[in-house]
Formats: structure tokens, sequence, C-alpha cells
């Protein structure tokens, strides 16, 4: 009981390459071990030895069905009298415990962040399993839209615990503006992003942990995965503009679908792979 | 080139036939398990029983147990793991069709309760299951499961069932459950090797100890073993499944309407220890989903209100121990078992001292008394100072510590939410309180662990600090991993990959220091927060090393401009030493 299933990372010369570079990267001073522009070519090394894997998650299921149903709950918040039903419609509901042995009806309301991020965690999982096609992918987008919502929820509904339906509705429809959405949008991709990365790295970056290794202990392997995610967030932020203007423009034109939401996720994911590339090859220099 | 797809897996069980005319299925061989009669290649038993008992039973019951073993051997018969490409999870999550004949296929085939068999399946393994059921012609009764004991065990009295497998946990529940005199059935899945000679030693020993209470718990032993079938996955996912049916059942016979887990709340929710550790990959047996499903499940299959509880939800594995000791059974720790390489146990060392379930049990034997309530002999590798080789039990082992650090660093559990977002909101949904109460519980409960985590490695590091002064600390060994400074062993090759470039060299002085500067550079080595000038001279005086500020404020100068010490946040914030500085002490330790 409780055992963790984990793994090395696969034997190729463009994997040799990142340990390689995790082994001499050359931390600046501020924070040991954890170079800016060490980690980003790190991060562009990690990228291109999984690149494969970045251009198989443009078309992984679970991705595009975590953006589409982003899009759409946020859409669904502009609805002053139907909120909970579109939010129903969509699966985002508390409704599965009709015969729970202990939880009644559940709660069919969102009243706070926490229970909109449950339902829609679940509306996932309920996707994935009727479509069989759950992935590691669709895993990495769940758990990035999981915190966009509850990072930027918390900060929209302006209070963390307690708000009510109205509060979380406010904070979704506060996310439906063109602004709103592009800052859901850079802070999805960035964490998608990172997780991606990191899924990969932390195959490796243990064995980086200790005296006269890239790491002296474990706070700075720590301190190094916070510097990985702030710096997908920077090149994710290639996204800010352009994502706002396509929400408000297929909104406007016949609604967002799963197959736009799709379009969407590959040319996202080109721009955050050409960003990082960017920064990358910028610290090379 | 990508890996090939993997193919599903197809398992016809006790003579059912093929119901689907889809080709994915139709090109399928598929493996035949057959629970009864002869020609049985699944055995199933529950000892310990009294014949009097199985009135209680419904048939579903033997429907269930049926179809709960033939989940776990297939489990074991679909390989998953082994490739050393990366296919994001493509193995990982198999497709298993499961045909089962039955003997109430009108109930198992409702769209109700077959999705929900499926569901719940999918969320303890990961995995795709899909189900069909058939008419099973002449059924055996439940009672052909049961291996009758020769006395009347007295249901009356039995007030509880416990799961019990032997670890520290489930043995702190029968303690608990002992001490407050409630008469207790523990149910046990006899485990291989000599893992079972210990778990029985434990049981005897803890019916020897109530019994002179004249409240001896009644031990029940249930098995599932395949005849003639390769395992092919050692992961075996679905095995709390096949255990808390039989667990179920036997409280059914009793009377009872509820089967009880004693797990640490930590383990239960299993957070991930690494970003690659999605999914099912960090167990799920008694995850507060897993015991809403079964409870689910469970209750329409008997038709009545049923739960699956975990008692030690809000206590951490130091918790469990403390109960033990307390209730003055703290001998008994050293009879449990807890390791996960049964495979490879021995009498004398059970605990192979690397595998998380390792890690965590010494951890919290550790904290409470130093570690007195078990002899380290008990673990074949020492869990604190000995090195780990496989990359695998390095990110065990690193992670263990860099999970609990960064629980610490959290400022409350608002940060801790949004950290952990996704595996909480698979907790907050199946637990009936408010969302933020069960948030706010579990961040309490990792806190409170990673504080005892992190006094125990604390602790460690001081009883070593000599060795580390010497450069005696094992190169990937716990002790290493927490102590963030110089030393380690120059002898102990790192991993062929990891090995560093050269890239340090440039960040070293061209000159030795002098012993200011080395003096600064070790104090600076050892602190855990930023130290200003006036925190150098104090802690080098405690140290025996009387020096001004003047001097120190030179040496760190001098320091500065080498870039072995910097000011992260200013000169006035303090200083800290940068990775060329822990770099160049190494170095001289080394020689």
């Amino acid at each position: 009981m409780g055992h963790h299933q984990v793994e090395s990372l696969p034997v190729t010369p463009s994997h040799r390459r990142v340990v390689a570079m995790l082994g001499d990267g050359a931390g600046m001073t501020g924070l040991p071990g954890v170079g800016q522009a060490a980690l980003a070519q790190v991060a562009d090394a990690m990228l291109t030895a999984a690149i494969a894997g970045f251009e198989r998650a443009a078309s992984d299921e679970g991705l595009i069905h975590t953006f589409y149903l982003l899009t759409q709950i946020t859409q669904a918040a502009r609805d002053e009298d139907r909120f909970n039903e579109r939010l129903a419609e969509l699966g985002v509901t508390g409704s599965a415990w009709e015969f729970s042995p202990f939880q009644g009806d559940g709660t069919a309301i969102a009243n706070t962040i926490y229970d909109l991020v449950g339902n829609f965690t679940y509306a996932i999982d309920d996707h994935l399993a009727r479509t069989r096609t759950r992935s590691d992918l669709s895993e990495i987008a769940q758990r990035a839209a999981a915190q966009s919502l509850t990072v930027l929820g918390q900060e929209y509904a302006n209070t963390l615990f307690g708000t009510g339906p109205d509060a979380v509705q406010d904070a979704l429809r506060r996310l439906s503006t063109q602004s709103g959405f592009a800052r859901l949008t850079q802070d999805f991709f960035g964490r998608v992003a990172s997780g991606f990365l990191i899924y990969h790295l932390s195959k490796e970056l243990s064995n980086h942990v200790g005296p006269g290794r890239r790491f002296a202990d474990v706070s700075e392997h720590n301190a190094f995965l916070s510097a990985m995610e702030a710096h997908c967030r920077t090149a994710s932020s290639v996204l800010k503009e352009f994502s706002g203007t396509w929400y408000s423009k297929h909104n406007f034109q016949g609604g967002i679908t799963p197959r736009k939401s799709a379009g969407f996720v590959r040319h996202a994911l080109e721009k955050v792979s050409a960003a990082l590339t960017h920064l990358g090859a910028s610290d090379a220099s | 080139m990508p890996p090939d797809p993997p193919k599903p897996h197809l398992f016809l069980c006790n003579g059912a036939r093929l119901s689907t005319r889809r080709k994915l299925w139709r090109e399928l061989k598929a493996t035949e398990l057959i629970t009864d009669g002869p020609a049985s290649n699944v055995v199933i038993k529950i000892s310990e029983i009294a014949k009097s008992l199985t009135a209680n039973v419904p048939k579903r019951a033997a429907d269930l147990i049926e179809i709960a073993a033939a989940v776990y051997v297939a489990d074991q018969l679909s390989k998953r793991t082994g490739r050393k490409t990366q296919d994001y999870g493509d193995l990982w999550y198999r497709d298993m069709r499961m045909e089962i004949a039955v003997r109430d296929p009108d109930f198992w085939n409702q769209e109700d309760i077959a999705g929900l068999l499926s569901r719940m399946l999918t969320f303890i393994s990961g995995d795709n299951f899909e189900f069909a059921f058939a008419e099973l012609h002449e059924p055996p009764g439940v009672e052909n499961y049961l291996e009758f004991g020769s006395g009347d065990p007295n249901p009356e009295g039995i007030e509880k069932v416990l799961l019990f497998s032997g670890g520290i946990d489930s043995l702190g529940g029968a303690v608990q459950e002992l001490s407050a005199g409630r008469r207790i059935a523990m149910v046990s899945h006899k485990p291989a090797g000599h893992v079972a000679g210990l778990q029985k030693s434990l049981v005897k020993e803890l019916v020897k100890r109530a019994s002179v209470s004249g409240n001896a718990p009644l031990p029940v032993s249930v098995w599932c073993n395949k005849k003639g079938l390769v395992e092919k996955d050692h992961t075996q996912r679905t095995r709390s499944f096949l255990y808390v049916t039989l667990g179920a059942v036997v409280a059914r016979i009793f009377g009872l309407d509820a089967v009880d887990f004693f797990e640490n709340g930590v383990v239960s929710i299993n957070l991930p220890l690494a970003e690659h550790e999605l999914g099912a990959r960090a167990t799920r047996t008694t995850h507060p989903q897993t015991l809403a499903w079964y409870s689910q499940l469970l209750s329409a299959v008997f038709e009545q209100k049923f739960q699956v509880r975990n008692e030690f939800l809000s206590k951490t594995k130091q918790d469990v121990v403390e109960i033990i000791k307390h209730a003055g059974q703290g001998e008994l720790i050293a009879s449990s078992v807890s390791c996960m390489h049964t495979r490879e146990t021995t009498k004398a060392s059970p605990h192979c001292g690397v595998c998380s379930q390792c890690v965590s049990r010494r951890f919290a034997t550790l904290g409470v008394d130093g570690g007195t309530l078990e002899p380290s002999s008990l673990y074949r590798h020492d869990v604190l100072s000995e090195s780990r080789k496989q990359t695998e039990d390095r990110i065990i082992a690193e992670r263990f510590l860099g999970f609990a650090r960064e629980i610490a660093a959290l400022e409350g559990s608002a940060e801790f939410a949004q950290r952990y977002a996704a595996e909480l909101a698979r907790v907050t949904r199946f637990i009936p309180l408010a969302p933020t109460v069960v948030i706010d519980s579990v961040f309490e409960l990792h806190r409170r662990h990673a504080e005892q985590v992190n006094a125990v490695i604390i602790e460690a590091m001081q009883a070593s600090a000599e060795d580390q002064y010497h450069g005696k600390i094992a190169d990937g060994s716990m002790l290493a991993f927490g102590f963030g400074t110089n030393g380690g062993d120059p002898k102990a090759a790192p991993p062929k990959a990891a090995q560093p470039s050269g890239g340090d060299d440039a960040l070293r002085p061209s000159h030795p220091l002098n012993k200011n500067q080395v003096l600064v550079l070790l104090v600076l080595s050892k602190a855990r927060a930023l130290m200003t000038q006036a925190d150098l001279v104090d802690a080098m005086k405690a140290n025996g090393h009387r020096r001004t500020r003047k001097t120190i404020g030179i040496a760190l100068k001098e320091l500065r401009e080498m870039d072995l010490v910097c000011y992260p946040d200013g000169p006035r914030s303090g200083a800290a030493i940068t990775r060329g500085g822990r770099s160049y002490l190494a170095e001289e330790m080394a020689h």
C-alpha cells in the first residue's frame, strides 16, 4: 500500500544531452544551482528531446477537451439565469451521487471555487473514461486546468472560502472577457508546458541532488521546479494577445466548438514551443 | 519511431462467450478464467467462517467475489510496464474487456452497475474496463469459497471487520480497537513467502495479548491464487478491490454493514512525489474516492447501506506509531511488515529500506523515541545513510524529502490548494464535508507529516555532522539529499550520465582560501537562512572561533568577488553560499 511508480529517462542521444546539461549547469548567483540562463537552455534541450510528445499533445483528446471545457464554462458564466444549468449540460456538476450511501444528491451548485474545480475535474475524468482517451498528456492538461482555475478563481472571487455561487459565477465571468480569457489561456498553457517539461525532467533531476551536484539539496531542486514553472509562464505570454482575440472572435462567429478548440491548441503549442526555443537560444548566445 | 500501440486484453470468465461484434475484440485471443470446479485456474478462499453464518450472504455476493477475483487475476496477466521508450502512458492505461458468467446478469448488466464498476476500476487502476455479463449455469453457492472453521466464532460479539495487512497502520487499527474493548474480526489477504509467516506470527501475538482480557480478535484469512497462469505485471492496482470484497462479504456474514481500513491519510491520499507520477501510478488503494466507489457498489450489491471506511484518514504514519506505543504495544511494531519487495524478504530483515513504504515507515518509527521501537537490522539497507544506486530509488528518497520541504514552505491551505488542485479535486467531491473544510484538514495533515519528516532528517543530520565534516556522507543517500553542503563520499561515483563536465571549475578560485574565508563558507553552507555579519560572528563564536565583524566583512567581500557567496536579497538581508562555494568546499573536503 502507498506505492509510487516512478521511472527514469529513456536513453537516447537527445536525452543524454539533457542529462549532461543538468550535470554541468552553470548556476548564477542569487539562487544557487538555478541560473535562469542554464534553466532556459535545459528547458529548450528537454523540449527538443521530447518534441514528438509535444507534437502529439496537439492532438491529445484530453488536452483539447480540457481547453474546450475552459472556453465553455467561462461562457456559461455570462448566462445570468442559466449558469448552473449550462454547467450541468457540460457535465460540470456534482450530481453523480444519486445512490451514494452518504452524500444524497451531491452538490449540484458550486458554492466555492473548490466545488467548481472538483466538478470540472470530474467532468474531464468522465469524458476520458467514456472516450477511452486517457493519457499522461491529458493528465498534465487536467492538472494545469485545475491549477489555473484555482489560482485565478481564488483571486477573482476575492476571498478564499465560502464565497457562494454568485462569487464563483462572477469569477468565471471575469475570465470570460477578452483580457480575462487571455490571462486564463496564458496561465493554462504555461502550466501545460511546465508540466510537460517537468514530467520528463523529474525522471532525472533527483540524480543531481547532493554535495557537489547541481542542486546542493532538496530545497534547491524545489526552487528549480518553481523557476521552471515561471519560465514556462513567461514563454506562454506570447499567447496573451492572440488568445483573447481568438476567444472573442469565435464566440461571436457561431461559438467555440471542439474542432475550433483543437485548432487553437495546436497553434498555441507551436507558439509556446517556439518561445521556449527562442528563450533557450537567447540565453545560450 | 513511435512505439507500437499496445493490444487490448480480453478475458472470458466462467464459461462466458464473447458477446460483442466489435472487430477490436473479435480479433483478439481471449484468456479463459475459471473460478470453480476441477478446471479452475483462479482459486479463492475465505477461512474460519462457520457454515451456519452463510445465510446472511446474498447470491450476488458470490458473483461479486468471482468478479473481483477475475479482475485481480486479469490485472496480473496484462503487462503494462517495462517499456523504456516514452509512450505517455499508452502501455500504462490498458484496455480490458471482461465477459463474466454470473448468477444475476440482469443486475450486473444494468448501465448504472456495470458503469459504476468500470468507473471505480478506472480510478483505482487507470485502466479502461468494460464488462458484459452472461447467465451462469449451475452456479456454486458462496459457501464454495469458504473454508469452515472448527468452532462457532460467535458472530454476535463481532463489532467490526478490519482489513489487516500486517503493516504498521493496520496494526495500529487493531491495537486501537482492541484497547477500546471492541471485538473485531481481522481479515488478512494471505501474502507470499516469508511475509505470510511474519503476518501469521503477528496475528498470533495480537490474539494472545488480547486473550488476557477475554477479547481475542477473530483472524480470517482470505486468498486468491492463480493456477497455471503466468504473471506478467506486478503493479496489482486492483488488489484492494478483491481484498475489500472479501472483507465486505465477511462483514455481511457477521451481519455488519461496514468494513474498516486503517491507513494513514498521507498514504491514503498519496499525493504524487514526482511530476511524472500521474494517474494511478501513486496507488489509490484507500483513497477517499476509492472508498466512496466501494461503498456505492457494495450498497447496491447488498441492497442496503454499506460503508467502507478509513478511520486513520486524519493521521500520519508517525501518529499511528504513537497510538501503538501509547497503548503499550510498541514492541509489536518490529513484527509488522510494510515493505513492498516481498519476494526478497528475509525473516531477519523483512524490509528493503529503499521502497516508499520502507522510507515512510522508518521515518515514522525514528520520529517516535528515536527508532527504539524497532531495530535498524530489520532493514537490509539503511534508510538514511546508504546510497541509492538506481535512479528510481533515488527519486523516491529524494522526493520524499523534497515533498516534506515543499509542504513546510507553504504559507497556508490556499497555496496548498493551488499546488495540488487536481489531486484535491479528486478528494473533496467524495467527502461529505464542505471542500474548504476538507482542504484545510488535508493541508493540516500534510503539514504535520512534513514537520515530522523534517524533524527526523534534521536530527539525523545533526548526529552525522562529524561524518559530514569528514566527507563520509554517502552520495545518493537521504542524508546527502538533506545536507545541502559539502562532503560526500568521493569514492561513490555518480550515475554515469550525471557526471559534471567540469563547468564548476570556472567558479572555483585559482588560489586556496584563507582560514577566515573557509570558516565563513562552512558556516554559510550549514545555514538554513540568509546570514548577516552579526549572525556570522555569533555562529562562529558558538563554534569556538572568535572573529570580529570587520574580519568577517573582509572575508565576505573577498568571497563575493570570487562568486563563492552572494546576497540574494541585497547586502542588508544577508549572505548565502553559492553553488560555486559549495563545490569549492566539496573539493577541499574530498582532498
